[in-house]
């Protein structure tokens, strides 16, 4: 705590300009005086320690015990900058800087005074503590140094450190990328669902957040990075919040059928943690998290970031998203134990995670696509009802055999269900509004997927120090069962002839997967600072699929099968992979130079045709990456990667397939592999004293030899998709962000702000015709935020964006103009209990020469809540959806060679009437 | 013209009450400093780390040495030191060791320098007598300048609040140090010191090696023993010893390095 105060001081401390008409006085004999007193009773302090440090570096300058009547001198100074520090025990340290500059030869401070520490505060011993310390790679961010509200969360807390942002679902980004994992102590905490720490765990347990890239477990054993990298917020606990238990309960109605409700039980020791939860709610805040993500993964799809080890992609259904379209019906729970025995030589770690999510609703697209010479528009209405229902379950065992070996388990497996109604009508016109084809569909479909995915690693420190070995072993296997029906009648009216074609038919598809990898790493030290890393791995993928489609024949009870649009294949892929890592490490440099080579095997038999189709490449992939630790505030990342992508079986011999007849995709055998560097840096730098922060980021990427779409129409209005290689032209991307932020000391208020420019090139061809599109964003942000603990906080963020979107077949449709988003939000605590709080979300799109209005939208919601008990435990709140009901579904977006226009239903203006009970007994 | 811009009127109102509150329960705070006294530290050297890095690095010793040193011996060596001190004068000498050396303790140069020091504050003066390896030396000179950085980390020893201070003693060797502020002389063990307080800790992380206070207590003898002179000759000045000490240890092989460093303290 005294360090606490210590560091409010500094920053209540203000630079001392002194100004005099004096004659120039030498330059080192500058003479700093001064008196020490207490505040209260102007009593003078004797003996107190006057320091003067040398801003720069903090190395001591000079320093004096302070005399009888508290007075003191330090002579012989030089011109400078200095932190000046005065400390007598029992009293908070008074913390200034100061400049010396050559216009006086006497700087009189006059009286210091002292704050007497109140001896409640001077019980605790608190070390050491800074808002931000960078620490390698890793930021460290001290919740002390931020305003936690009673019975705030850790998102809360997130919200106000620098460099973070969270938005109304939940999702964090930090630093520009999305945060996919938060750990509490290191462990994992129900898997990939960030919310359920953020939204759960209270913000006055919190220690200290840790913001760090994560490697892979070899990565970080071995010490040879794979250039695997997730970012990851871990959140320490406070060792003394961590006995007891803590939780909440929800339950809230509202108008409209709308209701919302959730539980959640933690109980935490030293040796474990349990908690669980249950959520229900169709207001499209709960239980949304995306388990698609992290239903499984083979290693050798991880790797490297890009599809370097085969073409093959697993076949998964399709989960049902929720993206603010339709209306969503979530229930979902869960339960999470992890424990560790032994000292910690035995962890274990389980996760159950399961739910529903059903999505209803209707609306219409429409998307206009520039050709050479036309502008082809479709428009088209849907209705859909997808659902979903999700039960995965993994754990993890991890066992310290001796001081020098560790071995993991992991076992993950799960079970999917879908079932997805859909029904589109869509028109497709030229130019001259003309109708070229009209198509109704109705598609259904039901499916079910089991995996079951087994990981072991193996770590062995040898005896040599930095000398390593590690063998990682691992399988994944999978059954994917599909039924559905198709009917789709499409009407073409090209050249006044009207023609029809009518598809009712019966679709099963089977898909059995089985994954294996094994990988060895071995590590050798070559010397104090280099040491060198070989890796080798072995691949196999092997797959079942069939796709068989049956015409429904009038009359006949018995199916016909439609070989067009059935197919058998039994694929095998093998690749074997050896690399080489060089890194060097010191106290600032940490280098890392790798190479890969990878040879991949593909062999796929098509079992209905008879056919063998056989692919061999052969892949390189390098990798540098340098960190530099300037100083303990200053530090600088670079990072680069090469490595080739595959191109997907189904873009090299696709399934023939008329889920949508007027959208079809062909096979290219000829597509090679294209190949993808990039280029990422970021400089971080920190100021203590000022609590300042600077971050500057670059990413930059160029795809040689680009696999990109050939998009054939033809006057019927149908699209035959295929890909190539774009042999002349490379993709580009480039994109960086500059932040800057601190505290006004003054005003206790927080203020960043940041820019972000971005510039992106793609091509692919329409009917042989190039199309160059060139994307290019800046953006200006600013965020503030003010917080006064149980009295009030508010935050703004929010920017201008130009944005510019220009194909080169049809420069004057091009999108050009300005565009905003910002997002406020309040919360007054009242007397009498009560708490206001509000939020709300503005954006706007400029018009466009294809879509000629401009589109704004502003959201509003607002609550009040009342607190019940002597702990403030229970509280009622009511709170308002959308308050102006200005939520009218509308989005527009742009693709590669489209723009688009979507309407959907949406949730509007609801109330909502509520019980939450918070209970806390640590 | 000055201007000095302190709290922010929530902060101010905050400080003001709760300064209130301690003039109505109590009165201004004086502070009693400790002046003069007695201190004991514990010097360590750790065995095994040095040994580790030897056998690692150097390839001096062999694996199953290790081992075997790990298995049967204590992980430091520890010995006694003692400050007396007053306001002008300081005296650090060695209370000795109870236990007999092993072997490789002996050869340990940082066990093996032993130094009695005698400070004066007022002139900045030392006078070193410096037992290596069973040689005696007699130093007079100057106290060393030593470059401290300050840090905002704390901890507790031997009852006392110290703050940390990270040095860099004859360019060449890291100093992590705790002074006590309440204790106004600036000394320190052997001859750590120029700090705004009395060293209670000091550590020397990349040579396995720290000095810590156990106990501090009041001065019993009024007087602190004077430099003795014991040999005839005069005493030499540092630079003239550290070129007997390159000139003595010029065939050490690696032991050479870590040798000057220990016996240069």
């Amino acid at each position: 705590m005294t360090n606490f105060i210590r560091f409010i001081m500094i920053g209540c401390a203000f630079l001392i300009f002194a100004k005099s008409a004096n004659a120039q006085n030498r330059n080192d004999e500058i003479v700093l005086k001064g008196r020490v007193v207490d505040t209260s009773s102007n009593v003078r302090l004797e003996n107190a320690v006057v320091n003067l440090l040398k801003a720069a570096d903090s190395t001591f300058v000079s320093f004096k015990r302070s005399r009888k009547d508290g007075a003191f001198a330090l002579e012989n100074l030089s011109i400078g900058d200095y932190i000046f520090i005065v400390s007598y025990p029992k009293y908070a340290d008074f913390t200034t800087a100061i400049r010396l500059d050559s216009s006086v030869d006497t700087l009189d401070l006059k009286d210091i005074t002292m704050l007497p520490l109140p001896t409640l505060l001077d019980e605790v011993v608190v070390v050491g503590s800074k808002a931000i310390t960078v620490k390698g790679d890793t930021i460290e961010y001290d919740p002390d140094s931020y305003v936690i509200q009673p019975n705030s969360r850790v998102e809360d807390l997130l919200k106000q450190l620098p460099g973070i942002q969270v938005n109304r679902n939940g999702q964090i980004v930090a630093q520009g990328k999305i945060v996919k994992r938060v750990l509490v102590d290191g462990e994992e905490f129900f898997g990939d669902d960030p919310t359920l720490v953020t939204r759960n765990i209270r913000g006055d347990m919190v220690a200290k957040v840790q913001l760090y890239d994560k490697k892979t477990e070899q990565a970080a054993f071995t010490g040879v990075d794979d250039g695997v990298r997730e970012t990851t917020l871990n959140v320490k606990l406070k060792e003394e919040k961590k006995n007891g238990y803590f939780g909440k309960v929800q339950a809230g109605a509202g108008n409209k059928d709308f209701y919302e409700g959730q539980g959640m039980f933690n109980r935490f020791t030293n040796r474990y943690k349990i908690a669980a939860f249950l959520t229900g709610a169709n207001t499209g805040t709960v239980g949304l998290s995306n388990t698609d993500e992290g239903r499984y993964v083979p290693r050798s799809q991880v790797s490297k970031g890009y599809n370097s080890d085969g073409m093959l992609s697993i076949d998964k259904l399709e989960s049902t998203k929720y993206d603010g379209r339709g209306i969503p019906t979530a229930y979902t729970g869960g339960f999470h134990y992890d424990g560790n025995w032994r000292e910690n030589k035995e962890k274990i770690n389980i996760n159950y995670k399961g739910g529903s999510l059903e999505v209803i609703g209707s609306g219409r697209e429409d998307a206009f696509t520039m050709l050479a010479d036309d502008v082809l528009n479709s428009r088209s209405e849907q209705n859909f009802d997808d659902k979903t229902k999700t039960h995965i379950v993994d754990a993890k065992y991890e066992r310290t055999l001796d001081s020098t070996s560790t071995i993991r388990l992991y076992v993950r497996g799960g079970k999917i269900e879908t079932e997805k109604n859909s029904h589109f009508q869509t028109s497709v016109f030229n130019n001259a509004l003309q109708e070229l084809n009209r198509n109704l569909r109705d598609i259904q479909s039901e499916g079910d997927e089991r995996f079951l995915q087994t990981d072991l690693l193996w770590n062995k420190k040898l005896t040599k120090p930095g000398r390593t070995i590690s063998i990682a072993l691992d399988q994944v296997s999978s059954t994917l069962k599909r039924d559905g029906t198709l009917m789709s009648s499409t009407v073409y009216f090209v050249e006044n002839k009207k023609k029809d074609e009518l598809l009712d038919q019966v679709k099963t598809d089977k898909n059995d997967l089985f994954n294996f990898n094994s990988s060895i790493v071995y590590t050798e030290p070559l010397s104090k600072n280099f040491s060198l890393s070989a890796n080798y791995r072995f691949n196999l993928n092997d797959g079942n699929s069939s796709y068989l489609s049956f015409d429904k024949v009038i009359g006949e009870s018995v199916l016909k099968i439609d070989s067009l649009y059935s197919s058998v294949f039994k694929l095998k892929q093998f690749s074997n992979l050896l690399g080489l890592t060089l890194a060097y490490s010191s106290v600032k440099h940490i280098l890392n130079a790798g190479i890969s080579g990878a040879s991949v095997n593909f062999r796929q038999t098509d079992e209905f045709k008879d056919s063998l189709y056989r692919r061999d490449f052969m892949n390189y992939s390098p990798s540098l990456s340098w960190t530099f630790r300037i100083s303990d505030a200053k530090s600088l990342r670079m990072n680069y990667l090469g490595g080739n992508t595959l191109p997907l079986v189904t873009q090299v011999q696709p399934l023939m397939n008329n889920i949508d007849p007027l959208n079809t995709v062909v096979g290219n055998p000829e597509l090679r592999p294209s190949f993808k560097h990039s280029l990422s840096g970021v400089y971080t730098r920190y100021n203590m004293l000022s609590g300042r922060t600077l971050m500057v980021s670059l990413n930059t990427s160029i795809v040689v030899n680009d696999i990109a779409g050939a998009i054939k129409i033809n006057e019927r209005g149908e699209r035959v998709y295929r890909y190539e290689n774009m042999k002349d032209r490379m993709a580009k991307n480039f994109s960086s962000t500059v932040y800057y932020g601190g505290t006004l000391k003054s005003m206790g208020l927080a203020l960043g702000g940041s820019a972000n420019i971005s510039h992106g090139t793609t091509n692919h061809t329409i009917n042989d015709d190039l199309n160059q599109v060139t994307a290019n964003t800046v953006a200006l942000y600013l965020n503030l935020r003010k917080s006064v603990k149980e009295k009030y906080d508010f935050s703004f963020e929010g920017g201008p964006a130009y944005m510019e979107n220009v194909a080169s077949n049809q420069k004057h449709l091009s999108v050009k103009g300005w565009g905003a988003n910002a997002i406020g939000s309040g919360g007054v605590y009242l007397p009498g209990r009560l708490e206001l709080s509000t939020d709300a979300n503005y954006m706007f799109y400029p018009s466009t020469v294809l879509f000629p209005t401009d589109f704004s939208r502003f959201i509003w919601n607002a609550g009040l809540s009342r607190k019940f008990l002597k702990t403030n435990e229970l509280s009622v709140r009511l709170s308002v959806n959308d308050i102006l009901n200005k939520n009218n579904g509308l989005n527009r977006s742009t693709s590669s060679a489209s723009m688009i226009e979507r309407d959907f239903t949406t949730i509007k203006r609801y109330f909502m009437l509520s019980l939450t009970w918070d209970f806390n007994r640590i | 013209m000055v201007r000095i811009y302190r709290y922010s009127m929530v902060k101010q109102g905050f400080f003001l009450f709760l300064c209130c509150l301690q003039s109505i329960f109590c009165c201004a705070q004086h502070f009693n400093f400790v002046e003069s006294g007695e201190i004991i530290y514990e010097k360590k050297v750790n065995m095994h780390a040095k040994i580790k890095g030897r056998f690692m690095n150097d390839k001096v010793l062999n694996s199953d040495f290790w081992e075997d040193y790990k298995k049967t011996k204590p992980q430091f060596f520890v010995e006694k030191k003692k400050l007396l001190f007053t306001a002008d004068h300081s005296f650090f000498s060695s209370l000795g060791t109870n236990v007999q050396p092993s072997s490789a303790e002996a050869g340990e140069p940082w066990v093996v320098v032993k130094n009695t020091v005698a400070t004066d504050f007022e002139a900045n003066n030392e006078f070193i007598t410096k037992q290596v390896f069973g040689d005696e030396f007699e130093i007079a000179d100057k106290k060393e300048k030593i470059l401290w950085k300050y840090t905002y980390e704390e901890r507790e020893i031997a009852g006392y609040r110290c703050k940390r201070a990270n040095g860099l003693y004859r360019d060449s060797v890291y100093v992590v140090a705790f002074y006590a502020e309440d204790i106004i002389p600036s000394g320190g063990p052997e001859s750590f010191w120029d700090l705004p307080g009395m060293i209670l800790g000091v550590a020397l992380p990349h040579e396995n090696v720290s000095w810590f206070a156990t106990e501090v207590t009041p001065l019993t003898s009024g007087e602190i023993p004077k430099p003795k002179m014991k040999g005839k000759k005069k005493p030499v000045s540092k630079s003239d010893f550290f070129d007997q000490l390159k000139e003595t240890t010029k065939n050490w092989g690696s032991y050479r390095t870590e040798a000057i460093k220990a016996f240069s303290l």
